[in-house]
């Protein structure tokens, strides 16, 4: 397994960061004793001391600088807007129930290209370009990038519960960040700190700039937290909170560190030269560490979903507002197919130990194959999957003879037919039926 | 068994099911592997809202229309056929297995589609592009466009696609061909681009000039 992670090797951002701003290597025990840990108290307070810091942030070349506006109302609602320089990158995250959040991005006033996300098929988006500058509507919002002002401001209905902008910015910029002040924010701190929570998990590309930055408020955190050493107001399961905590050290130690790794296990491979055995099992661990660092973070997104969707059943309770959690399942799925991948993988060289046996013959029994499974009406999937068999099976056996490799290809090829999902469209035109039937006799007897 | 007259009745039921036994035995029972068509399946709907929600200005640099693979129309039908066509004829090759699948299927769509866009042509792509990393710097808005859905949807980067890119391009010689499926007979009833068209995609066709090409590339 390689060190290419999505979160770790990609985007141009997280090296700028880590150049930037250093993030401090040496780990304390954020957590001292058994207590449980509050997630949602933690962002708060860490928000609370980010915002006292903006202004320094400014100054230095600290790529995203971010803030969060909660519950914008209509009484007393005026144009928000705020002034920047002309070649400022902007995020705009928006959303009126959580979930279901729209995320514009322009990437300079003067030029306007703007991109949306896709993953959200039920979301509705447009964009215009005027002479003046651009308008966003996401699911009944609008925002307003004037040209001519170098400022956004949203218009009256434009009305989210929770909107977090994070300004992206090269060095030398000027921002002018206009303070914060929302009149409920004592009253309902709740929707405030699920925004944080909540941006952390929306998609990749941002996931990056935010996390970043997350990881600074954390930090403050954790040294506030140390100080006053105070106890969690709502105290979940200790499975949970244990696996919150590694995900925390481990993914402040996943930030930063892919090339910490990398160097480290050269260094080991240039020491070990001697004794092979250990410098494999040195790697073998690596990847170990690395493949559990996935499986955190996969924990710590759930922890998060887990967090949010207690929010959000307490707004239920409070004010009913709904909640679509479609777009989450999205990324853990995806993730969830990586890891399967590379537990599914099979190894190249798996002809070099047959005598009897090479490509063209394994050509030649695939391309019969795919003949027998057009005339089965099989599909594609389960050709795929007979493949999988058949390769697997060359490379866990050594010296498969000409005559029984037909065989091999036929038994695979009956096995994934067997696993296959066919005749989906009667079934549906069953159920179809029985509802159609059960409906009409309900009707009959009146029930 | 029709499997056994499949293969002209070469083995008795005995052997095959013998065989089928020591098969799963030896994957210890790991019989739900992800394969090639998986990933096409969730990059191919991902492309389609991707390009949907993008805007015409990003777009400006593109003549004609744009391109999806799942819709139900004529036109989208010959992309998702040519896709499959591509996949089919690389399965046949041992040394595929060298890459990534998910990485392979996002370079075979990134060729495709610069290929439908005219943004290269299919001779550039056989002659040039197996030896060089032209592709990464000529055609920097294409590039753009597509890195931004890889970063968003995907989580990898155009690098890393480079070596599946080079390895891809040998196999953009092949004809297409389409006939459709044989289990178009299970479709008579229906009408064919309203309900079930995702599962008419899904079947299975045989492609018959594969095997030729992928001899003609051993052979090499």
């Amino acid at each position: 397994m390689s060190l290419c992670h999505p979160f770790l090797t990609n985007s141009q951002h997280s090296t700028k960061a880590s150049s930037a701003k250093s993030i401090p290597k040496t780990v304390q025990n954020p957590f001292p004793g058994k207590e449980n840990v509050n997630f949602l108290n933690f962002s708060k307070i860490a928000l609370n001391s980010f915002s006292k810091s903006q202004e320094k942030r400014c100054n230095t070349d600290f790529p995203p600088v971010s803030f969060n506006i909660s519950k914008f109302t209509t009484e007393n609602v005026e144009p928000y807007k705020f002034q920047t320089e002309a070649n400022s990158h902007y995020h705009i995250i928006s959303s009126k129930n959580f979930p279901n959040a729209g995320h514009i991005r322009s990437q300079s006033i003067a030029n306007m290209p703007y991109k949306m996300p896709v993953h959200q098929p039920n979301f509705k988006r447009t964009s215009q370009k005027n002479e003046k500058g651009a308008e966003f509507t996401s699911g009944g919002h609008q925002a307003i990038i004037e040209k001519n002002k170098n400022s956004i401001s949203f218009q009256k209905s434009f009305q989210p519960q929770n909107l977090s902008i994070s300004i992206q910015r090269k060095a030398g910029d000027l921002i002018e960040i206009p303070e914060i002040s929302s009149p409920e924010k004592e009253d309902n701190p709740e929707i405030e700190e699920s925004s944080v929570i909540y941006s952390l998990k929306r998609n990749l590309k941002h996931f990056e700039i935010v996390s970043k930055h997350q990881l600074i408020k954390k930090e403050s955190f954790l040294s506030s937290f140390s100080n006053n050493e105070s106890k969690s107001v709502i105290s979940f399961p200790d499975e949970l909170t244990n696996s919150a905590q590694k995900n925390l050290l481990f993914f402040k130690k996943m930030q930063d560190t892919p090339k910490l790794l990398t160097n480290i296990i050269k260094k080991h491979k240039t020491n070990n030269q001697k004794n092979p055995k250990y410098a494999k099992n040195w790697e073998n661990r690596v990847d170990k560490l690395l493949r559990c660092g996935e499986i955190l973070e996969d924990l710590e997104t759930m922890s998060n979903n887990f967090f949010s969707k207690e929010q959000n059943m307490s707004f239920k309770t409070k004010k009913g507002i709904e909640e679509n959690n479609d777009s989450d399942v999205n990324n853990s799925v995806y993730r969830f197919l990586i890891l399967r991948e590379a537990s599914y993988q099979i190894n190249p060289q798996f002809l070099q130990n047959q005598p009897e046996i090479n490509g063209t013959m394994r050509a030649v029994l695939i391309d019969w194959m795919s003949e027998v499974s057009t005339e089965f009406c099989l599909k594609r999937h389960t050709l795929q999957q007979a493949i999988y068999y058949l390769d697997k099976y060359i490379e866990i056996n050594k010296n498969i003879r000409k005559k029984s490799l037909q065989l091999v290809g036929v038994s695979s090829l009956l096995i994934s037919s067997k696993l296959e999902v066919f005749l989906f469209h009667i079934i549906i035109s069953l159920i179809h039926n029985i509802f159609f039937i059960g409906s009409s006799i309900t009707k009959c007897h009146g029930i | 068994m029709e499997f056994r007259k499949a293969c002209d009745d070469g083995y008795s039921l005995i052997e095959i099911q013998n065989m089928e036994v020591s098969i799963m035995q030896n994957l210890k029972w790991l019989l739900y592997p992800i394969t090639l068509q998986t990933w096409t399946d969730i990059f191919l709907t991902q492309w389609d809202l991707y390009i949907e929600s993008c805007d015409q200005n990003d777009l400006g640099f593109v003549e004609g229309e744009r391109i999806y693979f799942r819709k139900s129309d004529e036109q989208s039908y010959v992309h998702y056929r040519d896709f499959t066509q591509i996949i089919d004829v690389v399965m046949l090759d041992y040394e595929t297995l060298q890459y990534k699948q998910r990485v392979m299927v996002a370079s075979l769509l990134f060729l495709l589609l610069g290929d439908y866009y005219k943004i290269f042509t299919k001779k550039e792509i056989v002659q040039e592009f197996g030896n060089t990393s032209k592709v990464l710097f000529n055609f920097p808005q294409y590039t753009f466009l597509f890195s931004e859905f890889l970063e968003n949807y995907l989580g990898f980067t155009l690098y890393e696609m480079l070596p599946t890119i080079q390895y891809l391009s040998q196999f953009f010689d092949v004809e297409f061909l389409y006939e459709l499926p044989t289990a178009e007979h299970l479709f008579e009833g229906n009408n064919l681009f309203e309900g079930y068209y995702e599962e008419f995609l899904s079947y299975h066709v045989h492609h018959q000039k594969a095997l030729e090409f992928i001899k003609k590339k051993l052979h090499k």
